[in-house]
């Protein structure tokens, strides 16, 4: 579980410090604020490959999450005012706290690297990929193709063969799932296929909302989502519509029963009101980043949706409550 | 004359007015088959009719207090708030005047205050929509009815009446 993170001069960053919930991190905030760039760094950290408690390489996951030009780790460290040479990260995870320094060179250790365990990360990116799974794969690693590796990490997740035996609280989840997509998911070759009671359909031509649904139904059938996993999930609410919101927020409380850390950035009121909502007995904080007036980015945090600030969700519903009063009261 | 007119707790002064009644009274004598909206308020160019909800009043005994704003959340949810309650009320109202030949000829509007805290801008954002829809209240394109009808509808909470209609605040009054 990660407890808290301190960031300095990385990408769109100044100086950003903050706690996080063992169950539900949601995080909010207008485009640029550095929503993405937060739960990419998180997850190229704990995504990086370990021998013996090291890292296997330095820089390797950082740069090939987030593609800056020419590979080039100097892209990554805050440009702008006063150049500034290098990058500050660090984050405390069960306890202990393990800091990087991230130059021009590389990534560098600074302090309790021994604490830092292999990890069970997960990113889901914004884009759903298992309908364009096939060949993907092969593609990736024969050829310069320009996509960030969240995406072949997500396809090699979701091709895990499922597990043997699975718990009740797992087969609860995937009864829910398989009731809003009408059937189970199939695995043939490197395709996937809906198979509902009359026939078996090609991912192709299953809705995009429901691809996103089967993603989290083959994630939880092979265990990647369990117990001390994290989960990173760029806009959940992307093609989906909003009443089967409910669903996918029913499955992450179930995921934080388990014991699975989750870390979502959204624009969606529905979702962050589900949450809301739903949140009796459950570790979930909202946040919000925000630019200041000097432009850079701060981050706060509160414990209910309502009590967020600043919060550009609720702003824009006021500005068109605002509209439809003026509308009314003053007939413009 | 308008005056300060109390619904349950709430407390709107209407002094300002040309005039300002109850509806729904002993009056209204019509009551077997029409539903009534609270208030009637005259203004020198509008004439409002106006419906005070307040599912959280404190006259509410406790123990009822949090099932009377669950019951009442569920009407919002099925929207029979708005499709037996809200809706009728307007179009039985408007239908009394009209027939009574008593609509002066102002600009007609349904004001609508739900006192519930918790309720913010989008979810009153959307409640307006629902309103529109089961007043009947079809907007400038109506080209169905050449006759006049209310021309706005709205949904305010406490803090929003008082913050756009602030020439008549609504206040709580708690007797204990």
């Amino acid at each position: 579980m990660i407890e808290y993170i301190e960031i300095k001069d990385f990408t769109v960053f100044d100086e950003l410090k903050t706690d996080f919930v063992p169950g539900i991190n949601l995080f909010i905030g207008a485009n640029g604020t550095g929503k993405t760039h937060l739960l990419k760094l998180l997850y190229s950290i704990l995504a990086s490959e370990f021998i013996d408690g090291l890292f296997k390489e330095s820089s390797g996951k950082l740069l090939r999450v987030f593609l800056p030009h020419k590979m080039s780790l100097k892209r990554l460290i805050k440009r702008g005012k006063g150049l500034k040479n290098n990058a500050l990260v660090a984050i405390q995870k069960n306890g202990e706290k393990i800091s990087w320094e991230i130059n021009e060179d590389g990534i560098h250790t600074k302090s309790g690297i021994e604490g830092l365990k292999p990890n069970k990360p997960v990113y889901i990116p914004v884009k759903e990929m298992l309908a364009n799974a096939p060949g993907f794969r092969s593609l990736y690693k024969e050829r310069e193709v320009h996509f960030e590796e969240i995406y072949l990490d997500i396809i090699d997740k979701a091709f895990l063969p499922s597990l043997k035996n699975l718990r009740p609280d797992q087969e609860q989840i995937l009864k829910t799932l398989q009731k809003e997509m009408g059937g189970k998911i199939q695995v043939q070759k490197e395709e996937f296929f809906l198979k509902q009671k009359a026939a078996e359909i090609e991912f192709t031509l299953v809705a995009e909302g429901i691809r996103k649904l089967a993603l989290l139904w083959l994630l939880v059938s092979n265990g990647v989502l369990d117990k001390g996993a994290t989960l990173y999930w760029d806009e959940p609410e992307t093609n989906l519509n909003p009443s089967i919101l409910q669903t996918v927020v029913k499955i992450l409380l179930s995921l934080e029963q388990m014991g699975v850390q989750v870390f979502i950035a959204t624009h969606s009121y529905e979702l962050l009101k589900e949450f809301e909502l739903q949140q009796k007995d459950h570790s979930i904080c909202f946040y919000s980043l925000y630019k200041g007036e000097d432009g850079s980015i701060s981050i706060n945090s509160a414990k209910t949706y309502h009590q967020l600030f600043p919060n550009k969700i609720a702003d824009e519903f006021s500005r068109i409550y605002d509209l439809e009063i003026e509308r009314s009261i003053r007939g413009k | 004359m308008g005056e300060i007119l109390i619904e349950k707790e709430l407390e709107f002064d209407f002094r300002n007015a040309l005039n300002a009644i109850h509806f729904d009274g002993a009056d209204h004598k019509m009551s077997h088959c029409m539903k009534a909206v609270d208030f009637l308020v005259e203004w020198d160019d509008e004439f409002w009719f106006v419906e005070v909800k307040d599912p959280s009043a404190s006259t509410i005994p406790n123990q009822l207090r949090g099932q009377a704003l669950t019951s009442f959340i569920n009407k919002m949810k099925d929207e029979t708030l708005f499709s037996r309650e809200l809706g009728p009320k307007l179009k039985d109202s408007f239908l009394y005047y009209h027939l009574q030949n008593n609509l002066p000829n102002k600009s007609l509007k349904y004001f609508v205050i739900l006192a519930i805290d918790t309720l913010d801008h989008a979810l009153l954002a959307h409640s307006i929509d629902q309103l529109r829809s089961y007043t009947c209240f079809l907007g400038p394109d109506n080209s169905a009815w050449p006759n006049r009808y209310i021309e706005a509808v709205a949904i305010f909470n406490q803090e929003t009446w008082n913050k756009n209609l602030g020439h008549c605040p609504v206040s709580r009054r708690i007797n204990y």
